[in-house]
């Protein structure tokens, strides 16, 4: 097909500006390794493990206790949110009036587009002093855990209800002309059907929290070191990378970029994992 | 209501979610409308803060979510043309190009961040400064426009693409005179989602636009935006909790409106597709 000029220079520009996308991805990739190379280069990428100390202005390059954290604090919005959000979808689309079903999910919209800063800020100020009256210091991983949570339940029950929304009406019929509870069509039929968005939520919610930045580094207390309790000051991979950047030379920067490489690789293999299971799980 | 146990739980979190937002909204705005005087809104900050108000700050963040909308903006509705239309690329191309998209948008605030720094501030040489902010913020930004413009295109029936195609329209004459006037409501929607996420960046902006607080004297200069200021008062001023939350509450109020908008839009948008 012959096209005109004007449309070749179009399909040209669209294909270029489409293309860009997959550039942005590749650069930040190049670029995060090129700062990583300089501290990869003069110990080794098994520096980053074999110590159980972050350290780096002494050459303890362990990154355990912060990614051990990162990954707390994500499992442990899922473990609270998660659920949380799922049955507020629930009783959102199956047990709501009309009129309360439309305040319940603008107050989900609403809570979910609050800036992370926000809650940080609110956690700081209302949360820790709660949680410090229970065990000091207050910062710690069960205040992260917390505000992760919240910041989980919206996107949670937000994502179920359009779901729900989309299953298809004879089915429904079908179990109420054999008389099934509405708690067994729910348990039974619409929930086990749902397990692609079960696992493409899950595992968004797992990266978004793996990459928060801001409201983890205003409440989790920021003192490297293991969990070893919820009430302990923690500070993830992230929060990491914000606070040492600031004054990091040499090296030790190079080692914040090993970091967040490390973590967004893990980021990246779990996007590539959900997409892998989003072609091979299929709705019942 | 209370017939079993699922009826039950699914209550109870809906109490306990509501209740937990309800306090959370309600701390934010009573301890933060006090602060709402035209004074806050029109003043320079004083004592790094404290005092004073934050109209440097309502620029600087003025100018880097619009600057960055407006350069997200192409990017997002080319690359939603090009996964949309098998005449741009093909099938197998349109699913890598998405690939890539979903990898952008799950990529972690701090990481745009120091990328923003080394590529955008050192590299091309823009230092602190407003572009260089508003390019990290597009660059974080577009994924999400993109999912909402290719809904739009997505939607519009095929007949129509088909029709145009038959009569002999360039590509380029059909998405100006016909694609893009009936997709415009998912466009708008899409531009004001990008507004509501670059608004509420933090990490990415404190290595890319800077902590400055008076008024940039140019796209080039330094400037912070509400969510900086909100963490700098909130994390390394002491004293500075008041001004934090009457900067949240400003921000939060801007967001709600943005949604707004957002949800008139859509449910025109709705009543006029076919």
């Amino acid at each position: 097909m012959s096209r005109s000029t004007t449309d070749r220079i179009f399909i040209f520009a669209i294909r270029c500006f489409a293309g860009l996308n997959a550039l942005v991805v590749g650069l930040i990739l190049v670029f995060m390794a090129k700062e990583s190379w300089p501290v990869l280069q003069h110990y080794g990428l098994s520096a980053f493990f074999s110590t159980s100390s972050w350290n780096p202005l002494e050459q303890s390059f362990g990154i355990g206790p912060l990614l051990v954290t990162s990954i707390l604090l994500a499992l442990g919005s899922l473990v609270i949110g998660f659920p949380l959000g799922l049955l507020y979808g629930i009783f959102v689309h199956f047990y709501a009036p009309p009129k309360l079903q439309v305040l319940l999910i603008r107050q989900a919209e609403i809570i979910s587009s609050i800036p992370s800063v926000v809650f940080g800020l609110w956690g700081l100020v209302v949360l820790v002093p709660q949680i410090l009256t229970l065990h000091p210091p207050g910062t710690s991983l069960i205040a992260g855990i917390l505000i992760l949570s919240v910041m989980t339940w919206p996107i949670v029950a937000l994502n179920f209800i359009s779901a729900f929304r989309h299953f298809p009406q004879d089915q429904i019929l079908a179990s109420h002309s054999l008389s099934l509870s509405k708690s067994r069509l729910i348990r039974q039929i619409i929930l086990p059907s749902q397990t692609r968005v079960f696992y493409s939520t899950i595992l968004m919610q797992f990266t978004r929290s793996l990459g928060e930045t801001m409201a983890v580094l205003m409440v989790c207390g920021n003192v490297v070191q293991w969990p070893t309790s919820l009430f302990d000051s923690v500070r993830p991979v992230t929060s990491n990378m914000a606070l040492e950047m600031a004054y990091a030379q040499g090296l030790h920067r190079s080692s914040l970029f090993v970091s967040g490489l490390i973590l967004l690789i893990l980021v990246f293999a779990l996007i590539e994992l959900s997409l892998f299971l989003k072609k091979t799980v299929t709705n019942v | 209501m209370y017939r079993d146990r699922l009826s039950l739980l699914s209550f109870l979190s809906v109490i306990v979610l509501s209740a937990t937002s309800l306090a959370f909204l309600g701390n934010i705005f009573s301890a933060g409308l006090p602060h709402l005087t035209w004074s806050f809104l029109t003043e320079e900050p004083l004592r790094s803060g404290r005092e004073g108000g934050i109209a440097p700050i309502l620029v600087s963040t003025f100018l880097i979510v619009g600057l960055a909308s407006v350069l997200a903006f192409p990017i997002c509705v080319a690359s939603a043309i090009a996964l949309t239309d098998r005449d741009f690329l093909p099938a197998s191309l349109q699913i890598r190009i998405s690939n890539f998209i979903d990898l952008l948008a799950s990529v972690p605030s701090i990481v745009f961040g120091l990328f923003g720094n080394i590529f955008f501030c050192q590299i091309l040489g823009l230092s602190f400064s407003i572009v260089s902010g508003a390019l990290t913020l597009a660059c974080m930004a577009i994924p999400i426009m993109i999912k909402v413009a290719e809904e739009g295109l997505r939607a519009i029936p095929n007949d129509i693409k088909l029709g145009a195609e038959a009569l002999g329209l360039s590509k380029f004459t059909a998405f100006i005179r016909i694609l893009f006037p009936i997709a415009a409501p998912a466009f708008a929607m899409a531009i004001i989602l990008g507004l509501g996420r670059a608004m509420a960046e933090t990490a990415a902006l404190l290595f890319t636009s800077g902590y400055v607080d008076r008024y940039p004297e140019s796209l080039w200069d330094s400037g912070r935006t509400l969510s900086v200021h909100i963490y700098d008062l909130a994390m390394n001023i002491p004293g500075g909790d008041d001004a934090a939350y009457g900067s949240s509450t400003i921000l939060v109020i801007g967001i709600l409106l943005i949604n707004i908008i957002f949800s008139m839009i859509a449910r025109n948008w709705k009543v006029r597709s076919l």
